[in-house]
């Protein structure tokens, strides 16, 4: 049994990671109505920028995120303004290509600079609290309240904030929107921007969890989210929170208990159940007809 | 405007049916209603419309105008009531199954094939009445090469009955907006309809293209069609209609030849808001 | 750029490569033609290529019989696919190509009598260049000609919109399946060519990474127009060999060229009507225009083109 909740706790760890990616993906795609496959990669770019700052400046946890988070903002940005700006109103697919070529030239482009191989990033936070036997370390708890935070204030701008309003506003109708007076380049940036912001958070959090960034990491973590997204429905932020969770803990009940190797398979395993299950209801919000 | 000649009604199956609602006419439509959610679009409404002729339907804005033509032509499942078309009952029907039956439709705004030119897309139309498998087509043998030849000459024959053959190398998007209207039509008349569905073709008109399109009607019924339409422009539905039907909150209010729905009281005040 | 290793051998393998990629994308196309959104079409290769390794390996069967056999196979599969999606929005469609995919990989994976992760072996070389170029030679010309037949022209207009297309008395859900399933047939087919060369297939190959693949490859080269598929099959598998950088280099510039290229022509880089409508794009365009028209005379004119 306590095993069983230390694999828990662990997948929640992992799976409020998952969610603050699968979250920027959905503000996204709801918003602008593209698919930005590059989003992911900006989360690569914020454990690799932790990498740096840590290898070469310092490890201090509150220079380390924030430059983390920075970096992976102004990546956002850039795919922003190379990818997602030039075919805001097109087909679906052309931004998917878009964006995917850039997701391509950004892992390789890691690669160059920093080798196939892992890089470790030493930063460590001492202690663990223990409740019952379940060990949760420091860390952990530290990235989760990282990603509890940022869920929360998600949830405010797009709610309480007058830019914030304006954003819901654009993911109704751009025409609409426009011909209100709302500057919709400025609501792309902020939404690319804030949806990538968090990406990079989760990115320094995975890497300070698994004390490592590699060039592919986003990929992987990508589609995982890509899939907590779908699931949750891109709008309803609870919903994302809960699936991404829920996603983390499986896999590690399956990688303690079945096999590590079928971890992966996982998230595919829930995204064909509710496709059986309910192949049209969760998707209902996809519609922009 | 030159007289259609292709896209006569299929053979076979012209001439009115004896359905179970109301012998002699083309289309019957018996306490038709449709509900989204909370809002009934249309209630209990009844419509006999007779062959060779045409019926208008006019109402404000919002009165399920188009809501009605959906559930007609099976894009929408109506939530009561039935629609008899040819006598046969085709309530529910897919909207494919009711377009072979011999109903065709314009939008209200157009819905052209915006990646086929002009003529492709009245092509694209003769689908349903052409049978050549996909191997006859590859190899050009069998039917298909009569029935190319044959959708072909008739694609231009409507295009110049709509007076837009000079577009008919152009992309939709490259026409101006009346046009775009005519080129539904055309295509609408590709699949040989007995009755066709308008949803306000001439909104967007200038008066003399609105002229026009009222002799292509006339032509259309002559020719043995039967013309269902949609239309905010009193002048055209008042000169061209046999009967209109006038539709308020989803409910027929009025019904009649033009001259007596024009004096009828609950009319005027739908359309001018007073108490009569 | 330095153009390294021009020995025969090597561009043979290349070429071959090209063009049963050629192929496959060719497959995308045709599945793409009605509107469906596709990252299956690795895993229909697969199957095809699963199928034909099986029956000239096992069952002695030539090669012909093979690829019939491999693209029945990607046919059943395509129908069964192409019928669970076609109701579904765009995107929850193409999701449900990439759970198919993965599923494939997974009973690739845990046959043994497929060669579980070891992948199929054992299976006989021949495939030639020259039979490869036969195929795309005639499978070109056929998706040419289905481009202006009844069912690519509902194909067309279901994509383009479907409810029109149903009013105007097209069976959307049966076009749609149907095309869906001949592309993922002419997919298996390319399937069927590739383990005859390269004598091994595996389960990797089948998942929606590689689909993706072939997804980009169409709409890069332009999948409204069968000239498109073939283009953006065959640059992208030739262009990274030319260009000799390392492997990362070379993705770089690949993924750049994607970028690039969709947003300044989005429907990729070959289109029906020139997109920029300048001098030098419309004196190429009739100039393919006669080209095509002394090399293939009849059927295949588009309406409305000249005249
Ligand atoms: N698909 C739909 N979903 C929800 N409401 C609809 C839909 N189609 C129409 N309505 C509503 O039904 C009412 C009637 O609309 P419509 O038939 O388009 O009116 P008209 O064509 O007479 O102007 C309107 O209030 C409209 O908002
Ligand atoms: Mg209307």
């Amino acid at each position: 049994m306590e095993q069983f909740f230390q694999q828990v706790v662990n997948g929640v760890m992992v799976g409020s990671s998952y969610a603050i990616v699968a979250l920027g993906f959905g503000l996204t795609f709801s918003v602008m109505h593209v698919l930005n496959l590059a989003h992911p990669e900006t989360a690569m770019v914020g454990a690799f920028a932790a990498f740096v700052v840590a290898t070469l400046f310092t490890t201090n946890l509150l220079v380390v995120i924030p430059l983390a988070v920075l970096a992976a903002l102004l990546a956002g940005l850039l795919i922003e303004r190379l990818a997602i700006r030039p075919t805001r109103g097109r087909h679906i697919l052309t931004s998917f290509i878009a964006t995917g070529g850039l997701s391509i030239v950004m892992q390789n482009g890691a690669q160059r600079i920093f080798g196939v191989d892992p890089v470790r990033v030493a930063v460590q936070v001492e202690g663990v609290q223990t409740v019952g036997g379940v060990i949760a370390s420091n860390m952990q708890l530290m990235t989760f309240g990282l990603a509890v935070a940022m869920m929360v204030g998600a949830r405010y701008y797009v709610r309480n904030t007058r830019w914030g309003r304006a954003t819901r506003a654009v993911s109704e109708k751009h025409e609409v929107a426009q011909a209100l007076g709302v500057d919709i380049n400025r609501v792309s940036q902020l939404t690319v921007g804030l949806s990538t912001a968090m990406a990079g958070a989760a990115g320094v959090s995975l890497a300070l969890l698994h004390s490592q960034a590699t060039p592919f990491m986003g990929a992987i973590f990508g589609t995982k989210s890509f899939v907590c997204m779908l699931v949750a429905g891109n709008r309803h932020i609870e919903g994302i929170m809960f699936v991404g969770i829920l996603l983390g803990v499986l896999e590690a009940l399956v990688a303690g208990y079945i096999s590590a190797s079928l971890r992966d398979m996982v998230a595919f395993g829930i995204l064909v159940l509710v496709l059986y299950l309910r192949p049209a209801g969760i998707f209902g919000s996809y519609e922009h007809d | 405007m030159a007289a259609v000649e292709g896209g006569a009604p299929a053979p076979g199956v012209s001439g009115p049916a004896d359905g179970p609602n109301g012998a002699g006419s083309l289309l019957a439509l018996a306490g038709l209603g449709k509900r989204f959610g909370g809002l009934e679009a249309l209630a209990d409404v009844a419509l006999e419309v007779p062959p060779r002729q045409v019926t208008a339907i006019i109402g404000p804005n919002g009165a399920g105008k188009t809501t009605l033509f959906n559930l007609v032509t099976g894009d929408l499942k109506p939530t009561a009531g039935t629609v008899h078309f040819k006598g046969v009952d085709v309530t529910g029907w897919e909207a494919h199954r009711i377009c072979a039956l011999g109903m065709a439709r314009t939008f209200q705004s157009p819905r052209l094939f915006e990646n086929l030119n002009v003529i492709e897309n009245v092509i694209a139309a003769r689908f349903v009445r052409t049978r050549s498998s996909l191997v006859e087509s590859l190899l050009g043998v069998g039917r298909s090469r009569a029935e190319h030849a044959r959708s072909v000459a008739m694609a231009e024959e409507l295009l110049r009955s709509v007076e837009i053959w000079h577009h008919r190398g152009h992309m939709p998007k490259e026409l101006p907006y009346g046009d775009r209207r005519r080129l539904e039509i055309a295509r609408a008349l590709a699949t040989e309809p007995e009755l066709i569905l308008m949803d306000e073709p001439t909104a967007g008109m200038i008066p003399s293209e609105a002229a026009e399109l009222m002799a292509l009607i006339r032509t259309l019924v002559d020719d043995g069609r039967t013309v269902l339409l949609i239309e905010h422009n009193m002048n055209v539905v008042m000169a061209i209609s046999d009967s209109i039907m006038v539709l308020n909150f989803g409910r027929k209010i009025a019904e009649g030849p033009p001259a007596q729905v024009q004096q009828d009281a609950k009319v005027l005040e739908a359309y001018l808001g007073v108490e009569a | 750029m330095p153009l390294a290793d021009i020995s025969l051998a090597y561009w043979n393998t290349v070429l071959i490569f090209a063009g049963y990629i050629a192929i496959i994308t060719l497959g995308q196309y045709v599945s793409m033609s009605s509107g469906s959104l596709s990252v299956a079409h690795a895993a229909m290769a697969g199957a095809g290529a699963y199928t034909g390794g099986l029956l000239t390996r096992d069952f002695g069967a030539p090669l012909p019989i093979a690829m019939l056999g491999g693209a029945l196979v990607g046919f059943v599969f395509g129908i069964v696919l192409g019928f669970l999606s076609v109701r579904l929005h765009l995107l929850v469609a193409g999701l449900m190509t990439l759970a198919y995919s993965e599923v494939m990989v997974v009973v690739a994976f845990s046959l043994d009598y497929l060669g579980g992760a070891n992948g199929l072996t054992g299976v006989p070389a021949l495939t030639s260049f020259w039979l490869v170029y036969l195929m795309l030679a005639v499978l070109v010309l056929a998706i040419w000609r289905y481009d202006t037949s009844r069912l690519g022209y509902a194909a067309r207009a279901c994509r383009d919109d479907p409810r029109a297309a149903a009013a105007m008395g097209i069976n959307v859900a049966w076009v749609k399946s149907l095309t869906f399933a001949l592309g993922a047939a002419v997919a298996a087919l390319g399937g069927v060519l590739r383990i005859h060369y390269t004598l091994v297939e595996t389960p990797d190959g089948l998942g929606f990474y590689q689909g993706m693949n072939f997804l980009i490859l169409a709409v890069f080269g332009g999948s409204y127009v069968v000239w498109g598929a073939v283009f953006g099959g065959f640059t992208l598998t030739v262009l990274p060999e030319i260009l000799r950088f390392s492997a990362a280099d070379r993705y770089i510039l690949y993924g750049a060229v994607l970028t690039v290229i969709i947003i300044v022509r989005p429907q990729g880089v070959i289109t029906r009507v020139p997109l920029g409508a300048d001098g030098g794009a419309r004196w190429a365009w009739r100039l393919r225009k006669r080209l095509m028209a002394r090399l293939v005379a009849g059927g295949a004119k588009r309406p409305g083109e000249e005249r």
